[in-house]
């Protein structure tokens, strides 16, 4: 069954692409979120099953959004989607309580890990 | 980053030296002239409204205030007066209510001036200010500073504008160092294969092809100059790595000269 996931990424671009990676292989994308700030409160008012999330963006990164939701509860289901290098930020990512890394130009690969997560 | 850090430094003593006062106050002034052009002409709507307020306001000042229109005024007035009235006319009263015409008009004139620089004001902090920052912001990007972001304030068109131009900035990011990350991945497949055929045992391709592998190899170097030439929001390409600035930034040394 498909999840309720809430897309964080400062590019509109990005967005687009992301949600339709998911909606095509079954999963709702419940929202959407141009900056850290905006994907907390929309995590809040939504209660997505998973959120991506981009690390750089302007206003609030993407690892202080995923500190204050993980805060909120502890929980939630964050995988982060970048274009920084995954050798130095995966540790970083996976140290802050993330379910995954994935590299922007690898997007597919969120799809194993969603499913990884059952 | 050495020279951001070293720049703010710079600025600092500039702060505490009161030997470059002047130099400041001549910035000051240069800035104030060097003004944008929206502004120049908004500048010139608003002088032109106040010359030409000012300009009715006093003529008629002067007309009201003139012994000419009281002359005019006794004159019409003894002359529909019975003769025997026409020796107690009082002209001191016309001329008091004339008086008071004119200190009504200057307290309007000064309410409607007041009213125009109030306007000047807000129609430039709300309008004008918010445009020169997007037109400067949107300048920086299309020179390929990405890392230029417009700080939006306000929620109204002006600010769809400037979320607008972010996300073109943004999008532009994204798809610089897509190509970034793809063809880095392509050089390194490539020359994998370069060496997996010449360790081959009759030292594999003729000269032509290798030629063109080379080609191939020197275009994606050429993409990948050609994304080196931007700066990026908080991203730096670092020999090859994509890492933010500040690990750049506590990865050096502080206090390091340029």
């Amino acid at each position: 069954m498909g999840k309720k996931i809430l897309v964080v990424d400062d590019s509109s671009m990005m967005r687009n692409m992301i949600s339709g990676i998911l909606e095509g292989a079954g999963h709702i994308v419940v929202g959407n979120a141009k900056n850290g700030a905006e994907g907390v409160d929309s995590y809040k008012s939504l209660k997505p099953d998973l959120v991506t999330m981009d690390v750089t963006m302007r206003v609030m990164d993407g690892f202080a959004a995923a500190r204050e939701i993980l805060e909120y509860d502890q929980d939630a289901s964050i995988v982060f989607l970048s274009n920084l290098d995954e050798k130095s930020y995966k540790k970083d990512a996976e140290l802050l309580g993330g379910k995954g890394y994935v590299n922007k130009h690898k997007t597919r690969e969120i799809l194993s890990i969603i499913d990884g997560l059952g | 980053m050495k020279i951001l850090k070293n720049s703010k430094a710079w600025n600092g003593q500039e702060r505490r030296n009161p030997g470059r006062i002047n130099f400041f106050r001549i910035g000051r002034i240069k800035k104030f002239f060097n003004i944008s052009n929206l502004r120049k002409r908004l500048l010139f709507y608003f002088a032109l409204i106040i010359f030409v307020t000012f300009s009715v306001g006093a003529q008629l000042l002067y007309e009201v205030g003139s012994h000419r229109l009281s002359s005019r005024i006794e004159a019409s007035i003894v002359e529909q007066l019975p003769k025997e009235a026409r020796g107690r006319f009082d002209i001191g009263k016309v001329v008091n209510i004339l008086k008071r015409l004119q200190y009504r008009m200057i307290l309007v004139m000064a309410i409607v001036m007041i009213c125009v620089i109030f306007t000047m004001v807000v129609f430039t902090r709300n309008i004008v200010e918010p445009l020169d920052l997007i037109g400067k912001a949107a300048k920086k990007i299309a020179e390929g500073h990405l890392d230029e972001t417009v700080l939006v304030r306000n929620q109204d068109e002006i600010g769809n504008i400037g979320e607008l131009i972010n996300d073109l900035a943004a999008n532009l990011q994204e798809i610089l160092l897509h190509v970034w990350n793809h063809t880095g991945d392509d050089i390194v497949l490539l020359d994998h294969i370069c060496e997996e055929i010449n360790a081959g045992p009759d030292n594999g391709l003729s000269p032509e092809i290798k030629q063109e592998l080379a080609f191939v190899r020197q275009d994606i170097e050429d993409m990948q100059n050609m994304v080196r030439a931007f700066d990026y929001y908080n991203i730096s390409l670092d020999n090859g790595r994509l890492i933010t600035r500040e690990e750049i930034v506590n990865e050096e040394p502080e206090g390091v000269a340029v």
